[in-house]
């Protein structure tokens, strides 16, 4: 075990690294952008001693070095600019927009690891059956299929032709008074009580979670199916079954460790790419989500308020990455001897 | 050989595999006999069915394998066994050593592990943990691995070639199996490792009384250790009897060859080898598979597959033109 926790920390330190190396970057592109960041804050009509005054406070006038200090010494303590859109702190913005984002792929990718690994296992237990055949085809098709075009679909299909799901979108129906704690509004009800509310935001968030999860689920469905069908196949699998061991405890345990390790490093990203993806999701469901607020942003060129994004899905890929790989090593010794050694 | 003595019986096994569309066809009616307490060998050149034909034994051929032909354990057909009679079969009657101990063990998890795994379901009724890992450590000890507490806590990759045979050997040996299915053990190994693994297989054969098969396409290794002998062709028995007799009067055109590439310390230099190669099981030929290397072959040896004929007394052939069969 102590060989984990020596790999874990190495990475923590790269993580730190890489972090520091991605903050460079933003804050290069904020300086890099022509025009004049002090006249661009007070805007057209400030006179010229203020825009100096303010151009001295906010150390325009020192070296890049030192900007990038005072710059970072500001985002630590949570000084993301001010947004040129909504005329708020970015941070405020954050702050109500990123929870939405957050419970959306929370549910579109915990709750789909399970259908993933169940669909993975069936296709390559009934491997050239009708499973097998069933969810390849049907694989095919969902990967194919961008998010934003299920997301359009299943709105359709489950709340305009059955209506048994909200078709208007949004995070809850209106009526409901949900206590903010964590902002995701599921949890909160449930911490509060309030089962009924808890029943209405999961209605809203199964349509969105499932565009958004849709196409990962099979995909990472096909790579478990064919790492289950390879290893099958291996010494060591034929060596347990030789030795008596069920098939049950084999395909549960000594064939499906091997054969996910791929798939988790896969999953990993493809959770991290959500965030940035879910932005045509959020539009369709009216999600008011960071993802949508960024695509404002950009549009209205909203700098700081990208940048600001641009650093929290940074850092989210990140953990993400550090997750994953934490993940893979406990399934995967081999992992901790190259590392360690 | 009384045959009712008989614990394990292979008779006319054929198996075949799908590969693609077409159909390989590898063991073409397979016979042997293992006696209770026996040490049959079973020789031939890599690649003729030596490996399919122990999976066969067990029922842990690939999905691919179609197979024909009687398997019979202790008087039962293995194929028309139910799960749990087979799994009766794997966990008390009969265990394979395989050839390659550098990917027979699961790499993702502990030897003990995998160990208690094995041995858990050796019995009927659930066993205390500590007791099983107590008789796997006894287990490990007995094949002479040294600090067998720290081995179970290790990975398949951090033990050497040699010491993941001799955890495979002990897993095998472990449950109380009677026969003991040794596929070229030592072979992925160097040469001493693969003489010490031998010694140590002959020496728990000894102690325990299992009857064993040993593989192998080392004539060397098989006068060593057994006492019966099977010589295999491209799936097929072409010779089989007492070991000192089979090799003192070869009578199959292939053992005979076979007996000549041995590099003999006196005598004229290298061997020849066999010219020619191991046919192709997609298109075997018809009759003798043996045929198109056999330096005695005739017409009718194209045409019909030779009968198994007693060449002298305990002393079988499958060949028309041997001495003693015409």
């Amino acid at each position: 075990m102590s060989s984990i926790i020596k790999s874990t920390v190495k990475r923590l330190l790269w993580a730190v690294v890489v972090l520091l190396g991605l903050s460079v970057m933003i804050f290069s592109l904020l300086r890099i952008i022509p025009g004049d960041p002090a006249r661009m804050a007070l805007g057209e009509t400030a006179s010229e001693e203020a825009v100096a005054l303010y151009r001295e406070e906010m150390h325009y006038n020192d070296p890049l070095p030192i900007q990038y200090g005072y710059w970072l010494k500001g985002v630590l303590q949570g000084d993301l600019g001010m947004s040129i859109n909504t005329k708020r702190p970015v941070l405020q913005d954050v702050k109500e927009f990123l929870p939405a984002t957050l419970e959306l792929v929370l549910w579109a990718s915990i709750p789909p690891i399970f259908v993933t690994l169940f669909f993975g296992i069936a296709a390559a237990m009934y491997k050239n059956r009708w499973p097998d055949y069933l969810l390849r085809f049907t694989g095919y098709i969902a990967i194919a299929t961008p998010s934003f075009v299920w997301a359009v679909f299943l709105l359709l299909i489950f709340g305009f032709w059955f209506h048994i799901l909200p078709s208007i979108g949004g995070r809850i129906s209106l009526g409901y008074q949900v206590p903010a704690v964590t902002n995701l509004v599921i949890l909160d009800a449930i911490l509060a009580g309030d089962w009924a509310a808890a029943w209405d935001a999961f209605l809203h968030i199964i349509l969105p979670a499932t565009a958004l999860s849709i196409g990962h689920v099979m995909q990472e469905a096909r790579i478990i199916r064919s790492a289950m069908v390879d290893n099958s196949g291996k010494d060591y699998i034929t060596m347990i079954t030789s030795q008596g061991v069920p098939a049950r405890v084999i395909n549960q345990k000594y064939l499906l460790r091997p054969s996910v390790i791929s798939a988790v490093s896969i999953m990993g990203l493809d959770i991290a790419g959500m965030f940035g993806n879910a932005f045509l999701v959020e539009s369709i469901f009216n999600w008011p989500g960071l993802s949508r607020y960024a695509l404002n942003a950009i549009m209205g060129k909203d700098i700081n308020a990208v940048c600001a994004v641009v650093l929290i899905y940074g850092v989210i890929f990140i953990l993400m990455n550090f997750l994953v790989d934490t993940v893979v090593l406990i399934l995967d010794p081999r992992m901790r001897q190259g590392r360690s050694s | 050989m009384g045959k009712e003595e008989n614990i394990l019986e292979v008779r006319n096994l054929s198996v075949s595999f799908k590969v693609m569309d077409q159909v390989s066809h590898v063991v073409d009616g397979l016979d042997f006999f293992v006696g209770r307490g026996q040490r049959v060998g079973l020789v031939g050149e890599s690649g003729c069915g030596k490996t399919t034909t122990l999976k066969a034994i067990l029922n842990v051929l690939p999905r691919n394998a179609i197979w024909e032909g009687d398997v019979l354990f202790e008087g039962k057909n293995v194929r028309e066994m139910g799960r749990e009679e087979l799994n009766h079969l794997r966990r008390k009657g009969a265990g394979m050593i395989f050839q390659d101990p550098s990917s027979a063990l699961n790499p993702v998890f502990t030897v003990g592990d995998q160990f208690l795994t094995a041995l858990r379901y050796t019995y009927d009724t659930k066993v205390n943990k500590k007791v099983l890992w107590q008789q796997a450590l006894d287990a490990l000890s007995s094949v002479s691995l040294p600090d067998p507490e720290r081995i179970m806590e290790n990975y398949p990759f951090q033990l050497s070639g040699g010491m993941r045979q001799r955890v495979c050997i002990a897993m095998t040996i472990a449950a109380g199996r009677q026969v003991l299915l040794a596929d070229e053990p030592g072979t992925a190994l160097d040469v001493t490792i693969q003489d010490q693994i031998l010694r140590l297989i002959n020496r728990l054969v000894e102690e325990k009384g299992l009857s064993v098969v040993m593989v192998s396409h080392s004539l060397g290794v098989i006068r060593e250790s057994t006492s019966y002998v099977n010589i295999m062709y491209a799936g097929t028995i072409v010779e089989s009897g007492v070991t000192d007799q089979v090799f003192s009067h070869p009578k199959h055109p292939y053992t005979k060859a076979l007996m000549a590439c041995i590099p003999k310390l006196t005598g004229a230099g290298i061997a020849e080898g066999i010219p020619g190669r191991i046919p192709d099981y997609l298109n075997p030929p018809a009759g003798c598979r043996f045929c198109p290397r056999c330096p005695m072959a005739e017409d009718i040896c194209r045409k019909q597959k030779p009968p198994r004929t007693e060449a002298e007394p305990g002393h079988w052939v499958r060949c028309f033109c041997a001495e003693g069969v015409r």
